[in-house]
């Protein structure tokens, strides 16, 4: 009896051996893998896991929408607070959708892209992503299912041209960074009518808005020096623009973190890591630097807001997936953490799909409208010097797989400035500041006016720029000049 | 008491000195139009656009606005653009100042210039772009270094704009009438 018993607790003790060798293992493979087979434990362990509702649309988004009547007009930005902003969005995803899904198409046609050109300085509405955006993620954006054969794989920009002929037609032209392709579709019955896209127009050159050019309207195609690609926008004259006083900071609860204080470290540890707290130690780097990590990632918080996470373990090539799998990882990685960005909207800036095994997304910020640019931003660890981007990650379908974060949050202060948008002076600006430019190194994108971000552990009045980018990828920044007399 | 005085005629000799440059550069300028009459003469022959390629006007061109932007670039070093303008009173062409108040200006490192100018007339304006070379002022040759380009712009009314507009929409209208 008594050697009976013995045996029974030797069985227990066995049985409870074997479930925490279990247990031990799974919590070993999740922090591997984050996949099969013991996702089970945790998720039975940890009922409050939810991830952070995160869609497409709230990240890729157009970054322009710009309106002109044609030739030698005005062109003219149409902001998200414009009455029509919606509508004339809503229509041409209307047309979009009808595109990739093949219907109602009454003829195409491919052009270079010299023809993209031709497009904009028609009477158009131009709709511009910040990126090439890809056929998947598009078709995740419009909730399509099916899509129907293209002969371009995904969308830069495109252009509603409501008086392509005297049939109830409109011509939907979209430029994929390469070539141009134009298609007929008839007018949405329900949707903004020819007339209305007029009165549309009409209105828009009586309210007098800050107006723009095609610079190559008065460059000509391929008669510059160097290549400008065909629909780059600067102001049209000697004008000057109000700016809002944009202050710049680090988060304050990265700003008032106490690194002494446990409390402290575990408010930053669940407003970054949420559920994923319990899984990581944390301490402070010699550079006051905040970390979490675990034996396969790492979170460090930098003193000026960067956030740098790694993941430590090796990653499977093969889990590449599509653009959209990676993507939706990024993002709801960005959406865990997003009201750590207060003042600002994040949007889609950049894909690279270039890479073996992952995709590199970039996103930045846009402060009341206007896009905020960290160039050069140092971030001193690993292998980049720097990143241009408020967000880098590269991730692949299962996983980020590193990400660089700028966390900032904004407001507006009291001041207006008043800066002069004078163009004519900007390549030669450009020319003079970096000196070892020449025609054959130097191209243009696209132009823009950004608030520049720069590296500060404190508050910041940020100042707009001119931001050239250049074909290859490069970016060249020229300070704009305040209005004489203010 | 003298320092006060030094400081004084320090800061008038340099406000002088200033003074003298722009004064001498204006006089300068002044000199190459006198020195060749073929810049203002109406009759001079137009040049090929051999030191600079003018991409606006591209040819006579009408435009709605006052407010014109002239434009072209060069691939060549140490060119300098003239913009002259035809007086009928003076029967010449004369100097047609930019917005920035310049009518002489050099092609920069980027090898684009933008200049914009206010057309003084409704209907047209017979400008005139020369180009030459800014280090052989000396003996300017056209062909050779010189280079010569008259345009018209016209300012049309905008009653023609909103006519064109209007007779346009009537038309489709009536072809949309037509077909319907």
């Amino acid at each position: 009896m008594k050697r009976f018993r013995f045996e029974r607790f030797k069985l227990y003790v066995l049985i409870i051996l074997v479930v925490t060798s279990f247990i031990q293992v799974g919590i070993l493979w999740n922090y591997q893998n984050e996949g099969l087979p013991t996702n089970f434990l945790w998720n039975i362990f940890d009922s409050s896991k939810s991830k952070v509702p995160s869609d497409v649309s709230d990240y890729v988004k157009l970054f322009r929408v710009t309106a002109t009547e044609g030739y030698d007009e005005s062109h003219f930005i149409i902001d998200e607070g414009n009455e029509y902003y919606d509508k004339l969005c809503n229509e041409a995803f209307y047309y979009l959708t009808n595109l990739l899904e093949g219907k109602n198409i009454l003829s195409k046609q491919t052009y270079p892209e010299e023809y993209w050109g031709e497009v904009v300085v028609k009477k158009s509405f131009v709709y511009e992503f910040k990126t090439k955006v890809n056929i998947s993620i598009l078709k995740a954006l419009l909730n399509i299912e099916n899509s129907a054969n293209q002969e371009f794989d995904g969308i830069y920009k495109m252009a509603l041209l409501p008086r392509i002929d005297s049939n109830n037609n409109i011509g939907l032209y979209v430029y994929d960074g390469a070539k141009t392709y134009g298609f007929v579709l008839p007018f949405n019955k329900k949707g903004l009518s020819r007339e209305k896209y007029n009165d549309i127009l009409i209105e828009l050159e009586n309210n007098e808005y800050y107006s723009y050019v095609v610079m190559n309207e008065w460059m000509g195609i391929n008669k510059t020096p160097y290549r400008i690609k065909p629909d780059i926008l600067i102001p049209r004259g000697s004008a000057s623009e109000d700016f809002e006083d944009i202050i710049c900071s680090v988060p304050q609860i990265i700003l008032n973190i106490d690194t002494n204080r446990k409390d402290d470290l575990e408010k930053i540890a669940t407003k970054i890591l949420g559920n994923d707290k319990e899984r990581l130690t944390w301490g402070v780097d010699l550079d006051k630097s905040i970390v979490f990590r675990n034996p396969s990632k790492s979170y460090k918080i930098h003193q000026d807001g960067l956030l740098e996470y790694k993941y430590l373990s090796q990653y499977d090539r093969a889990d590449r997936g599509t653009e959209i799998e990676a993507l939706e990882r990024a993002i709801e990685f960005i959406a865990q953490m997003a009201d750590l960005v207060e003042g600002a909207d994040i949007y889609l800036s950049g894909i690279n799909s270039e890479k073996e095994g992952y995709y590199t997304f970039t996103f930045d910020y846009k402060v009341n409208q206007r896009p905020v640019s960290f160039l050069q931003y140092p971030v001193n660890t690993g292998i980049e010097g720097f990143v241009n981007n408020a967000i880098t990650i590269n991730a692949n379908k299962k996983k980020v797989l590193s990400c660089y974060w700028i966390l900032k949050e904004f407001s507006i202060g009291s001041n207006t400035l008043k800066i002069r948008t004078y163009p004519f002076d900007l390549l030669d600006d450009v020319f003079k500041k970096y000196e070892y430019l020449n025609f054959s190194n130097f191209s243009v994108k696209d132009v823009i006016i950004s608030y520049e971000g720069k590296y500060s552990e404190n508050e910041e009045h940020l100042r707009p720029v001119w931001v050239i980018e250049t074909i290859d990828g490069k970016y060249y920044t020229v300070e704009m000049k305040d209005k004489k007399g203010e | 008491m003298y320092k006060k005085i030094f400081y004084i005629f320090t800061v008038v000799l340099l406000i002088v000195s200033f003074s003298i440059t722009s004064f001498a550069e204006g006089v300068e300028n002044q000199k190459l139009l006198n020195q060749y009459t073929i810049l203002s003469d109406k009759d001079t022959s137009d040049t090929e656009q051999f030191l600079v390629t003018i991409t606006r006007p591209e040819g006579d061109e009408s435009t709605f606005k006052k407010s014109y932007v002239i434009c072209g670039n060069s691939t060549k070093d140490d060119i300098s653009v003239m913009l002259l303008i035809y007086d009928s009173d003076e029967k010449k062409y004369i100097p047609f100042a930019n917005t920035d108040g310049d009518y002489i200006w050099d092609i920069g490192a980027s090898g684009i210039f933008m200049k914009e100018v206010i057309l003084p007339n409704k209907g047209a304006n017979d400008v005139r772009i020369i180009a030459y070379r800014k280090n052989e002022t000396d003996k300017l040759v056209p062909k050779t270094n010189l280079q010569i380009n008259s345009f018209t712009v016209s300012v049309l009314d905008n009653g023609i704009k909103e006519a064109i507009k209007t007779g346009f929409l009537k038309i489709t209208d009536m072809l949309n009438g037509l077909f319907k």
